[in-house]
């Protein structure tokens, strides 16, 4: 019997489905990528059924289920790759420009309010061991539903993304997995840089302790009988993807990020990550953003734990912006 | 169609993200699906069969460019998302300038030949 610890996961973190639950035309072509999970989470797939106990059957009990409908989820936890975390954020908010002939720039912006479904993709899960191919499952119609990024002191970025698909498990047993894992560029703390204030160039990083990011889709299903029992359609939720941002720095009331909370500034956010200048790099720059900041203690250390609120705006289109430097040529291929 | 070219001091953008217009991949798969299954059904005009995706906008298309490519007529969506990209700006339209001074056939004819009686 294969381990737990055999999981994988095939990706195609460049490819998009055409169609909803429509899959990949080629999962060998398709599939090619993996990335390596911090968790052992196995895709979960949601029955509901319909029985008969709110009936009169002559018993005390239900005597029949039946499928009434499916949905799933999966979830992974990661140390951040530039070239994985990346794939996760374009398919979440799906607006994306590549520029440039490598490294390429991808400018992320956000949802735009008239786009109803995310972008879906596909997968292929399984304990890759010898005998072990019943346990290849393929799964499509996948949505992300919330990406997070965080990171303390100079540790690694850890991302957390979790996704639904659309319910159903189709087996994969001749799929091979890929033999490496998908090569990326790790992200340290040690590479980020700060700035928060009203001009944006008010750099905070030599006093920066933690911080997270964290996009949520809020994806809905909507009530359709479109895909039999599966999940015919993934939306985004009512005012949805929205943005949350929280970081600490070691400092006290006196320090000016306190007063732009009492004075109710409107600061720049922006958060470089840079492991190679203008070559691999991710950065979110929010125009407009309040602040709420609270004087907390860690130790003998006072900190202020800042909440960043990033306001829509027109420079940004959204309350923000990635642009991500890598060296891949292009995301949401239709495969 | 829209006329737009690129804005030379920035980087080719290769890769455009718009919203769908009801002519893309999802509509042309959907048209695919109708057409075989009509064929199965053995429905005589399977082929002219079009489908146009109900969810207009519902959500993203790529629109990929040939970075050696200046120029680009696209459709009002795309030309859309690639201004607001900030790589590429619309070409107004050329009008050809006629001369101002009309043929001398006309001149003449819009003189009076003779004064009115």
């Amino acid at each position: 019997m294969p381990t737990a610890r055999s999981l994988r996961l095939a990706l195609g973190l460049t490819k998009k489905e055409t169609t909803f639950g429509g899959g990949y035309t080629t999962d060998a072509t398709a599939l090619t990528d993996m990335i390596k999970a911090q968790d052992i989470d196995f895709a979960k797939v949601e029955t509901t059924y319909r029985d008969d106990l709110d009936e009169l059957n002559s018993y005390g009990g239900p005597t029949e289920f039946e499928v009434e409908k499916k949905a799933g989820t999966l979830s992974r936890k990661f140390r951040v790759r530039l070239e994985w975390f990346a794939a996760f954020l374009v398919w979440l908010l799906g607006r994306l420009t590549t520029s440039g002939s490598g490294p390429y720039t991808h400018t992320l912006k956000w949802t735009q309010i008239c786009t109803l479904n995310p972008v879906s993709f596909a997968m292929i899960e399984g304990q890759d061991c010898a005998g072990a191919t019943g346990t290849y499952f393929g799964y499509k119609g996948c949505v992300v539903d919330q990406a997070s990024l965080e990171r303390t002191g100079q540790g690694a970025l850890v991302g957390t993304v979790t996704a639904k698909h659309d319910g159903s498990e189709t087996a994969k047993a001749s799929f091979v997995m890929p033999t490496a894992y998908t090569a990326g560029n790790a992200l340290l703390g040690s590479m980020d840089t700060l700035k928060c204030g009203p001009l944006g160039t008010e750099n905070l990083t030599s006093i920066l302790r933690t911080w997270k990011i964290t996009i949520n889709a809020g994806i809905v299903e909507p009530d359709s009988s479109a895909a039999g029992i599966y999940v015919g359609e993934y939306q985004y939720g009512d005012g949805k993807p929205d943005l949350q941002i929280t970081f600490s720095i070691k400092a006290d009331k006196s320090h000016a990020v306190y007063g732009y909370y009492q004075n109710n500034t409107t600061v720049i956010f922006d958060l470089l990550t840079e492991k190679t200048a203008a070559a691999l790099s991710q950065k979110l720059h929010c125009t407009a953003c309040k602040i709420k900041a609270e004087e907390v203690r860690q130790g003998s250390e006072t900190r202020l734990n800042v909440t960043v609120m990033p306001m829509w705006n027109a420079t940004d289109d959204g309350p923000g912006v990635w642009t991500i430097i890598n060296g891949i040529a292009s995301y949401l291929n239709a495969a | 169609m829209i006329k737009i070219r690129r804005v030379e001091e920035k980087e080719p953008a290769t890769c455009i993200s718009y919203p769908c217009d009801g002519e893309c991949s999802m509509s042309r798969a959907l048209t695919e699906k109708a057409r075989a299954d009509a064929k199965k059904l053995g429905e005589p005009d399977a082929e002219t069969i079009t489908i146009q995706c109900p969810q207009i906008g519902s959500h993203y298309e790529q629109w990929r460019t040939d970075p050696a490519t200046k120029e680009f007529s696209v459709s009002a969506v795309i030309a859309r998302a690639a201004v607001d990209s900030g790589h590429f700006v619309e070409v107004a339209e050329q009008q050809v300038k006629l001369k101002s001074r009309q043929p001398q056939s006309q001149e003449e004819d819009a003189k009076p030949t003779r004064p009115l009686a």
